[in-house]
């Protein structure tokens, strides 16, 4: 799905005392089928840049348009209906939405809203609860009976089941061990490389996240977006990352660090361990994989 | 030293119903000590912050937090003074409609006479770095200030220990940076006790010790080197092992010598660039 922005602000609380304006004049386009990552600090305006993706916020100026929908300040919300059956929000800790009484329930919640029958609904709720690693055996128990990690999962099976085209998370990982990170960002990326016209808006403080999977990285400061492009020019800038509060991926950070104590151009823009360490060897010159014999 | 906290034969379960959470649980912490506990999700390790401070209260084993008994109902609100505890999620901890009213709300409610409160919350503002921020209202504020305010707060009562559940893994790299920073220097300075909840092994680095949960049960206790760079037991229980020590193992095996020690950016780029000018 394609998205575009043009001029859009947002001021929350308008001609109050605590007026206070949140995105000023943001213009951003995304392709449709791209991965995009969102950084900035907090109160960068992120997470109310996405309340507009699917209209839960409307621009106080300007329009965004999603896909053939655009939204401005006097949108009606019925008009937005058939928009937010194509666009997946997953919150931060989007366990706290669950509601229902069993797990299966749950899932099938959005799609009997959409106008499934509850048998569809169902089938599409046992799919995409497989396809989060969730049993049949958990199908019947109460959500809340699971663990945090299981919870998480069963909570974004039922985003998966409207069957969006556009995902959009914020912070999807947040208190996840490691492992359970990696998982889930597999599990998106898997979803994302399933179907060509699928898309995804990540908003993530992970760095390494937004260097691994993304076509674009955003980097937002005070409303408004300070750099666009791949995650090899973004995460090429280090001082200025570091300027606003951010950092790079801990491969850049210990390429970048090598070449300025050294004096000696290296390849910085390296986001895996294999190929930081291929440019580590060529830097000392001892010859890579050969080397092994 | 004495023991700040001393944990004996704990085991715990929610419901009569449910397996154990906690299982037989032993270990102490001494006075002035940085203690991180790591682990998977699930493994128990926010069930146990919850004894130290007697927000959860022992059926079988006994916890010593300060020298009182947690068991004993008329000691909490003195154990819950002397341990203060930081959650992770800043915006369910901030309860006062400014800064100094948010760090002076525990004060109050301990009884502490006006004068000396206005003086501790003064002075706890000024410590964490928050001068200027006093009037502004906390949902104004960063990630990494909303933390430093729930520090500010935990720290005017004077604790002995506070106890960190996961009370970076919200924050920018920023905010994260300015929390680890004010904990290592309460820690150095001011001699607080700290237990560190948390998944980030990075986090571990510059604390003294390192105890690993999983599954209710102790695991492993060891100085943060060792464990770092002990890539199994980390691999066994959900922990990625450090970026910096995987780049140098693989390093290693191209001949280039590297100090097993390795564990920072600093220490690896030394390593490189030294075996630089040997070549």
């Amino acid at each position: 799905m394609q998205l575009q922005t043009n001029n859009l602000s947002y001021t929350y609380m308008k001609d109050t005392p605590f007026e206070r304006q949140a995105l000023s004049g943001l213009n951003i386009k995304l392709d449709s089928g791209q991965f995009t990552s969102i950084i900035g600090h907090t109160g960068s305006g992120k997470s109310t840049f996405l309340q507009h993706i699917n209209g839960l916020i409307k621009p106080s100026k300007g329009e965004i348009k999603v896909g053939d929908w655009t939204i401005s300040s006097d949108t009606k919300q019925k008009q937005l209906f058939d928009l937010r059956r194509q666009v997946g929000m997953v919150f931060q800790f989007p366990e706290h939405q669950l509601f229902h009484e069993t797990v299966l329930q749950d899932v099938a919640y959005g799609p009997i809203n959409f106008g499934l029958s509850k048998v569809e609904a169902e089938r599409k709720a046992t799919e995409y609860l497989e396809l989060v690693g969730i049993g049949a055996d958990l199908f019947t128990r109460s959500p809340f009976e699971l663990s945090g990690g299981q919870m998480r999962r069963v909570a974004i099976a039922g985003v998966l089941a409207i069957e969006p085209l556009l995902l959009v998370l914020d912070e999807p990982t947040v208190g996840l061990d490691p492992q359970g990170q990696a998982a889930m960002m597999a599990l998106f990326s898997e979803w994302y490389k399933a179907k060509e016209k699928r898309s995804i808006v990540l908003v993530t403080h992970r760095m390494e996240d937004a260097a691994k999977f993304s076509d674009q990285v955003i980097v937002m400061s005070s409303g408004k977006v300070l750099e666009i492009g791949t995650p090899e020019k973004i995460f090429s800038q280090v001082e200025k990352l570091k300027e606003n509060g951010l950092s790079v991926p801990e491969s850049v950070k210990l390429l970048s660090a090598i070449q300025s104590k050294s004096g000696i151009e290296l390849e910085t823009g390296k986001f895996t361990k294999e190929a930081t360490v291929e440019s580590i060897l060529s830097f000392l010159n001892v010859k890579g994989r050969d080397h092994d014999f | 030293m004495p023991n700040e906290i001393s944990v004996c034969n704990l085991s715990f379960r929610y419901q009569d119903s449910t397996p154990y959470v906690l299982k037989d649980i032993s270990l102490t912490v001494k006075k002035g000590e940085w203690l991180t506990i790591l682990g998977p999700n699930g493994s128990g390790k926010s069930t146990l912050a919850k004894f130290f401070n007697a927000l959860l209260i022992p059926l079988t084993g006994e916890v010593v937090s300060c020298g009182k008994n947690t068991v004993d109902s008329a000691e909490w609100s003195s154990i819950r003074r002397d341990v203060s505890m930081v959650f992770q999620n800043p915006d369910n901890q901030l309860v006062a409609p400014t800064v100094e009213d948010d760090v002076a709300f525990g004060l109050e409610s301990a009884g502490i006479p006006y004068d000396e409160m206005h003086q501790r919350v003064k002075d706890c503002i000024q410590r964490l770095g928050l001068e200027g921020f006093e009037k502004t209202e906390p949902h104004n504020l960063s990630g990494g200030q909303k933390q430093r305010v729930a520090l500010a707060g935990a720290l005017a009562l004077k604790p002995k220990v506070i106890v960190l559940d996961e009370a970076t893994s919200m924050l920018d790299p920023q905010g994260r940076n300015e929390v680890l920073t004010i904990v290592r220097k309460l820690n150095k300075e001011d001699g607080v006790t700290i237990i560190a909840i948390t998944h980030d092994v990075n986090e571990a680095i510059a604390s003294d010790r390192v105890i690993v949960l999983n599954d209710g049960s102790i695991v492993y206790e060891g100085i943060p080197r060792e464990l770092l760079a002990n890539r199994e037991i980390l691999r066994a229980n959900n922990l990625s092992s450090p970026f910096i020590v995987d780049v140098a193992r693989e390093l290693r095996k191209y001949q280039i010598l590297i100090d097993e020690n390795v564990l920072t950016h600093e220490e690896l780029v030394n390593a490189i660039c030294s075996y630089k000018r040997i070549i």
